[in-house]
């Protein structure tokens, strides 16, 4: 017999209040892990996203430049344009690599039951996408059309296709298909830069341009550079993770305040089991004190009770977690202000180990009371008869 | 013979509200090695607290406990808690069997606390001294109270004990097991254990080689 066993068999005793007790501490443990995974696999989504458009600085006009560089990357309408002139001025800048012009157009359905996201996109925006592969070919005129994958599948069109588009009215000969990117491009529509600045009457205008460089370390250096240009404001991709993250924090801060009264409740609930436990086993706790177990004894048995508790809860927890993390990330998309297209809870090893972590620190922490209690019982409380 | 427990002008007094009870009031008492004693006496003359000297979970307010010559009076928690475990077995009026261990599992618990490495064997002796070798899967709730009182005695041996303390053994017992029980104390006795039995039965008490009387925390005979 291994004190490790007789802890674990005496949660056999109330099968239902230990039942009850495993059920809350799985749910604050499921809940634990689905907030640390969010934590990490939110920021890695939008940096893959970042990554994913290949552009390292976006140029457009004065103004919000969060709400600049995310309409890029998500799509939407800046009410003002940069010139056309001022993508060759950007290419000429030193240490820029590459740069393309986008115009960007969000337009309702006429029922109004989705937004139709519309790209006019320059052919230089394909040597920022290096992870672009495009089934069929580039535009071919000025009624071309290239799709996202999800587009695509959505209307069950395939290259060398027709395609209505209710929202603008206009038919398209679908010269190419985005293979699947898992961002952002998987849900828009593309069209020649020209096509776009004549339908949406912004001839010889573009939304904003996106940036590569040579040398990243040189970063800073050559955002001075463009920021000579008249009438622009560059953004670093990196400051936009940071603007986004802060965006996202105050969402953050409610998941934490939300997990931390889960949390408690569960270890509160768990401190009343050990407790009741204790209370009700005094006369036990005495008879062993009889029968040779030290204090240290009681005290290690109470606490192993305790961390069995919170290992079986903790197990059962983590596992919904994973089993439900699809689930759960479509949930938490609806609260958030910004989403990146990855998915936004990544469970890693890591983060099982510092829940299981926390969740044992603050079960044997709830276990400390009833231990010292139990400690506290008087070997006198076995012979006593009445 | 050598004398395993001396109990010199020993005086217990406690206090219970404002009163002070003087429980034990003065007892000189020898106990020899491999004696049966019976311990008697009304309701509050000092039993249990006598019991409880000698088993080393109370000390005396003044006087000398000795159990094996070691002098437990001045002894620490942890030592005291030492010899309990090695020295002495106890057996309850309640059993005090844990519900969720076998019986088999419930003659090994002490060993948990002695660190003592064993493979049931020894478990699996005992219970056959005390008739259960058939029962040692069975769960407390699934055992008779005199056969629940006989795993308890086989726990009480598990860590061979020199002495044996039975706390009214036969009180929660009809009295065919209270029989059964007497006769495992007298072979028992017969190999040389020490026996200290607090009792109201007048048979268990007869049983034994020797019976004090107590009365207001004094021994009335000798």
């Amino acid at each position: 017999m291994t004190f490790f066993s007789l802890a674990f068999k005496n949660l056999k005793r109330h099968k239902i209040r230990t039942m009850l007790t495993i059920i809350g501490i799985a749910i604050a443990s499921s809940t634990l892990l689905s907030i640390l995974s969010f934590d990490a696999g939110y920021k890695k989504a939008l940096e893959e996203e970042l990554v994913g458009t290949g552009i390292h600085l976006f140029v457009s006009t004065e103004g919000c430049p969060l709400e600049a560089a995310s309409l890029i990357i998500r799509g939407g309408e800046i009410p003002r344009f940069l010139p056309m002139k001022n993508l060759e001025e950007v290419k000429k800048v030193e240490g820029v690599k590459e740069a393309g012009g986008f115009l960007i157009f969000s337009v309702p359905s006429p029922d109004g039951s989705k937004v139709d996201l519309f790209y006019g996109i320059t052919q230089d925006v394909l040597k920022l996408k290096p992870n672009w592969k495009i089934k069929g070919s580039w535009f071919k005129d000025e009624n071309s059309i290239i799709l996202g994958s999800e587009i695509a599948k959505l209307e069950k069109r395939d290259v060398g296709d027709k395609i209505y588009i209710q929202s603008i009215d206009k038919e398209f000969v679908i010269s190419g298909i985005l293979e699947r990117t898992y961002g952002q491009d998987d849900g828009f529509y593309f069209l020649p830069i020209e096509t776009a600045q004549k339908y949406f009457k912004k001839e010889g205008k573009l939304t904003a341009i996106g940036v590569q460089v040579w040398d990243i370390m040189e970063m800073e250096k050559i955002k001075s550079r463009l920021e000579i240009l008249p009438d622009v404001y560059v953004v670093p991709a990196e400051q936009m993770t940071r603007e986004i993250l802060k965006l996202v924090g105050g969402t953050k801060a409610l998941m934490y305040s939300i997990l931390f009264i889960v949390l408690m409740v569960s270890i509160l609930g768990l401190l009343n089991t050990i407790l009741m436990a204790t209370f009700e086993r005094q006369k036990e706790f005495g008879f062993l004190r009889c029968v040779g177990a030290g204090r240290g004894d009681l005290i290690k048995l109470i606490l192993l009770e305790t961390a069995s508790l919170c290992l079986l809860g903790g197990v059962i927890g983590f596992s919904f977690g994973f089993i439900f993390s699809t689930g759960i990330d479509q949930w938490i998309r609806q609260f958030l202000p910004y989403v990146p297209a990855g998915s936004l809870l990544r469970p890693s090893p890591n983060i099982v180990m510092v829940s299981l972590g926390i969740v044992l620190i603050l079960g044997i922490l709830a276990g400390l009371y009833p231990a010292w209690r139990a400690s506290k019982a008087s070997p006198m409380e076995a012979i006593r008869n009445e | 013979m050598n004398k395993t427990i001396e109990l010199n002008n020993v005086v217990k007094r406690y206090r219970r509200g404002t009163e002070e009870v003087h429980a034990i009031d003065g007892i000189n008492l020898s106990i020899e090695e491999g004696e049966f004693l019976s311990i008697v006496g009304p309701s509050g003359s000092g039993k249990t607290t006598l019991l409880n000297l000698i088993g080393c979970v109370d000390k005396p307010t003044s006087g000398s406990v000795k159990l094996d010559t070691i002098e437990v009076r001045s002894l620490k928690d942890r030592e005291l808690t030492k010899i309990r475990a090695k020295i002495i077995g106890f057996v309850f009026q309640q059993f005090f069997l844990l519900p969720t261990l076998t019986a088999l599992e419930n003659v090994e618990l002490p060993t948990l606390f002695t660190r003592k490495i064993t493979n049931n064997s020894r478990a699996r002796e005992l219970l056959t001294l005390v008739g259960l070798e058939n029962r040692e899967n069975h769960l407390p709730s699934q055992l008779s109270g005199g056969e629940m009182q006989r795993v308890a005695i086989a726990r009480a041996l598990i860590n061979e004990p020199k002495i044996l303390l039975a706390d009214e053994p036969t009180g929660n017992l009809d009295s065919q097991n209270a029989q059964i029980i007497m006769d495992i104390f007298r072979r028992l006795n017969q190999n040389s254990l020490t026996i200290i039995v607090v009792t109201h039965n007048i048979e268990l008490a007869q049983s034994a080689k020797r019976t004090i009387y107590l009365k207001d925390g004094k021994i009335l005979n000798q």
